[in-house]
């Protein structure tokens, strides 16, 4: 026992700084993470676990029954009107996603294929200047575009397309407009990204095997920017389940999403709706995530 | 023979360098045709303007007397191996060779089959289902060549296709590689800067140097007989020692011209004549006889030995000939019995007239 003792000893001496070390080294990054972590906790998980204990409750003639009850699922799950909702909402986020891949993917490629740097800045410039302005003068840019009485109805109406007047605002192609357009730079940037990853030998390659402009697109560029591609439908999707202000305003009250039903749900004091709405977003947007990587897995094997 | 590939004044400009400064060559069909020069000599650009990835600012280029101004790559009969391969990720290594001639949609049996001759010509069979990330650095280069070798081009271009080799690898690969072209006869156009690849496996070498093409000659008549001061550097190990030029021009029977250093006058092979009497002799560190070996040379003269470096097969020595006092290295041959010789001793030191160079003052 005591010949242990001894034996152990220098080992212990030598240990001890080194097993300093590695403590400070194993601290540090909890330190640079506890502002965000408690951050995370207070401003997301506590709430979350409140809104799911709401979400148990029931609403029953202006008043909360705080008892256990899956009322609220019950209807999220089988009345017609909630199921509207979440379908128009699945829609709404689906279509602004296609459209923001349409637009943003040829976009991605032009930013990628041009030569000077100062037309690549300029580009990258306006493919951001959504985000820079203010979500409600942007909206309200978008309705006077897109009125019946709008630029873009007279174009529509010179180049001989209409008679009347198209309704392109206050109802769903002017939601999904104007997030495609906001949406526009999370969709280009992972894509173009995706695009600098390639290898410009693979391209030359392609050509060299006698693939033509096309060919090289769909059998090596398109491929290999998939990633991107997914990377851009997770983000875009997911920012459109969640948007509130745009389908607010260019919704005209026609467009009822589910935020905006969250939204109405907290103003009536209805907590369990306004609850599971949160939570059926929340449970959407992880599916979303969680598939997309499914994705990217797939792809990339 | 036909010429494969023909280059007529050739220029290629990038911004203020040039590139390719006006040069002209061809390639006899079927042959082994290597562009060797350092970084930035021009070398890669010219085979890009082969496989039309670049288009020349001035000058034609021909392949199979087809004038290929304004021929996109995937019109050209040429086929390139990449120098890091560039193999498609995410294709098999099956669909990476097969691509080519599915762009060209030829019947699926003749893919299959063609396919598989080209893989089985590089030994890589076994390897059709995997994905290139799965593939030894090695095994990666044999299936870039086995794609370009399946379009059965008229010209395949090789840009340092074994510079990520590491060097056994490297060895193995340029044996192989000469086995290959040996087998389908395609005229290869390989772009090197590694002058022990080029004088192994080519049939004829370009040696390019600031955008022109110092010399174009078999490998032995480019280490034996370098035309300019830059092949003789470049190319093996030389000795470039000043002499005075006694009489420039070479003699009527041996072809020799008579140089001086430090006073003791002897004959030399003429490469350039110098324009006045300020001339260069290149001379192969390997060229040069010690001691005894020395006595049986027509020229002869003593050294001392400054310094000995033992590297294995041979023995390098950093010498000052006397009475002129430049500085020489000479290699010689070791046994692997006798002991270097001291330094600091006086030895005799001799060669052949043929073996020096004489070169211009530019």
């Amino acid at each position: 026992m005591s010949e242990a003792l001894t034996a152990a000893a220098p080992v212990v001496a030598v240990a001890v700084p080194v097993h300093r070390r590695g403590w400070r080294q194993k601290v540090a990054p909890w330190l640079m993470l506890a502002p965000s972590l408690a951050l995370m906790l207070y401003a997301f998980v506590l709430p979350m676990l409140t809104f799911f204990e709401y979400s148990f409750y029931t609403f029953r003639r202006g008043k909360l029954i705080e008892e256990f009850s899956l009322t609220t699922y019950r209807r999220f799950l089988f009345d017609a009107y909630y199921q509207t909702i979440v379908l128009d909402t699945l829609w709404m986020a689906a279509l602004t996603t296609v459209l923001a891949l349409a637009i943003g993917y040829p976009l991605a490629y032009a930013l990628w294929r041009l030569e000077r740097p100062w037309m690549k800045r300029w580009l990258s410039l306006i493919i951001f200047s959504p985000i820079i302005v203010s979500v409600v003068v942007r909206s309200y840019g978008w309705i006077v575009l897109l009125a019946d009485q709008g630029p873009v109805n007279w174009a529509l109406k010179g180049l001989g397309l209409t008679n009347g007047p198209v309704s392109l605002v206050f109802n769903l192609t002017g939601v999904v407009l104007s997030l495609a357009h906001v949406f526009l730079p999370f969709v280009v940037f992972p894509i173009y990204s995706s695009m600098t990853r390639i290898d410009p030998a693979l391209r030359e390659a392609a050509m060299d095997l006698g693939a033509g402009w096309a060919r090289t697109f769909r059998s090596v560029t398109l491929p290999l920017t998939l990633p991107g591609v997914v990377a851009a439908v997770q983000i875009a999707f997911t920012l459109a389940l969640g948007a509130f202000v745009t389908p607010a305003m260019l919704g005209g009250g026609r467009v009822l999403v589910l935020p905006l039903q969250v939204y109405n749900a907290t103003s009536d004091i209805n907590w369990p709706v306004a609850a599971v709405g949160g939570l059926v977003l929340l449970v959407i947007a992880i599916l979303v995530v969680a598939l997309c990587n499914r994705l990217l897995k797939y792809s990339e094997a | 023979m036909t010429p494969d590939v023909e280059f007529k004044n050739v220029s290629k400009v990038f911004g203020s360098h040039t590139a390719v400064d006006n040069i002209s060559f061809t390639v006899p069909a079927g042959s082994f045709f290597s562009l060797l020069g350092p970084s930035g000599c021009g070398k890669s650009t010219t085979l890009r303007m082969t496989s039309g990835f670049e288009f020349p600012d001035r000058g034609e280029i021909f392949i199979s007397s087809e004038n290929m101004a304004g021929v996109a790559p995937y019109r050209r009969p040429t086929n390139m191996v990449f120098q890091r391969w560039a193999l498609f990720p995410h294709m098999t290594v099956f669909d990476n060779v097969a691509f080519g001639l599915t762009v060209d949609r030829l019947p699926r049996a003749a893919i299959r089959t063609r396919v598989g001759q080209a893989l089985e010509l590089v030994g890589l069979s076994p390897f059709a289902d995997r994905k290139p990330r799965q593939l030894s650095g090695g095994q990666m280069q044999r299936v870039a060549l086995a794609r370009a070798l399946v379009k059965r081009p008229k010209v395949l271009l090789l840009d340092e296709p074994l510079g990520a080799l590491d060097l056994k690898l490297r060895m193995q690969m340029q044996l192989e590689l000469k086995r290959i072209q040996r087998e389908v006869g395609t005229t290869f156009i390989y772009v090197t800067h590694d002058q022990g690849e080029a004088l192994t496996m080519s049939d004829q070498i370009a040696v390019m140097n600031n955008g022109r093409i110092d010399q174009l000659a078999s490998p032995q008549e480019i280490y034996d007989h370098p035309a300019t001061r830059f092949v003789a550097n470049f190319i093996g190990n030389a000795n470039l020692l000043p002499v005075e030029v006694e009489s420039a021009a070479a003699d009527a029977a041996t072809g020799l011209a008579t140089v001086s250093m430090g006073g003791l006058a002897f004959p030399t092979s003429v490469a350039q004549k110098p324009a006045d009497r300020r001339g260069w002799i290149a001379i192969r560190y390997e060229r040069i006889r010690l001691g005894e070996a020395a006595r049986a040379m027509p020229i002869q003269m003593q050294g001392r030995i400054r310094d000995a470096i033992f590297a294995g097969s041979t023995v390098h020595y950093l010498m000052i000939l006397e009475p002129s006092g430049i500085e020489i290295t000479v290699e010689a041959g070791h046994d692997g019995i006798s002991r270097p010789l001291p330094q600091g001793s006086l030895v005799d030191v001799g060669w052949e007239p043929g073996v020096t160079r004489l070169f211009g003052d530019v």
